[in-house]
């Protein structure tokens, strides 16, 4: 399971309408993050769950939110 | 060390496989302080590099993304919109909106980097020196040697990728240019 900082920023995703798709069988990644605009819309976000650092991996997944457009 | 935060610009298709990937090469060289936002369209590879200085920072990261299979075409600096400027200088969205039209603070607000219709993207390395020239935060110096770094090597990527076009005779020359 993600540090907390991380769940707490999925958390924030999902409140501005992003899908958040948890991945199986990914070393690295624990989740795939799609926002509202849907296949016209921004890439997908993957989230990882071991990051070096909890707190960045956090702020990335909040730029990415902030940033949308959609 | 530093932390350096930047973004690198990839062309499509980037897999879920590249991504796996790039968290394999960042594992073993010490950890994962990179987060992927790209499909068959490309995207952005977002780092958070510790490192001696920027251009260590963002050469090492354009390395390990490349030897994931992405390609590189571009890097970004630190580009914040508004909420994040808010969020770092601690104030509301609202406050940060009144500087940028000058209706409060010492006017001067930087201009976007990159203007859109909506979340327009500013330096965040110019927004701290504002920051710090009206009193109401410190320079982020780290944000500012990656902006002149992401400068220097968006021009080295652009020479890069622009002799991969030229004809083989011609390749040389440019060779030269730049070791002179």
């Amino acid at each position: 399971m993600p540090a907390k900082e991380i769940l707490a920023a999925i958390r924030g995703l999902e409140t501005a309408g992003w899908r958040v798709q948890v991945t199986n069988g990914r070393a690295h990644a624990y989740a795939r993050a799609y926002c509202p605009g849907g296949p016209t819309g921004c890439p997908p976000l993957t989230i990882n769950g071991t990051p070096k650092v909890p707190e960045h991996e956090a702020a990335k997944i909040r730029r990415a939110m902030h940033r949308c457009q959609h | 060390m530093d932390t350096y935060w930047f973004d690198l610009e990839v062309s499509g298709p980037v897999t879920e496989d590249h991504i796996e990937s790039l968290g394999d090469v960042l594992t073993a060289a010490g950890g994962i302080d990179a987060t992927a936002q790209a499909d068959e369209r490309g995207g952005i590879v977002m780092f958070s590099r510790a490192a001696h200085d920027a251009i260590e920072a963002i050469t090492s990261a354009i390395e390990q993304v490349m030897a994931a299979g992405m390609n590189v075409t571009g890097v970004a600096e630190d580009l914040v919109v508004t909420d994040e400027i808010a969020e770092r200088a601690k104030v509301t969205p609202a406050a940060v909106r009144y500087w940028m039209t000058g209706e409060r603070g010492p006017g001067g607000f930087p201009e976007p980097k990159i203007r859109r219709e909506r979340k327009s993207l500013y330096s965040w390395a110019q927004v701290a020196a504002w920051l710090e020239a009206a009193k109401l935060g410190e320079v982020d110096h780290a944000a500012a040697e990656a902006a002149r770094a992401c400068a220097l090597i968006n021009a080295a990527l652009t020479v890069r990728n622009g002799m991969r076009e030229l004809p083989s005779h011609d390749r040389p020359l440019i060779s030269r240019l730049l070791a002179a």
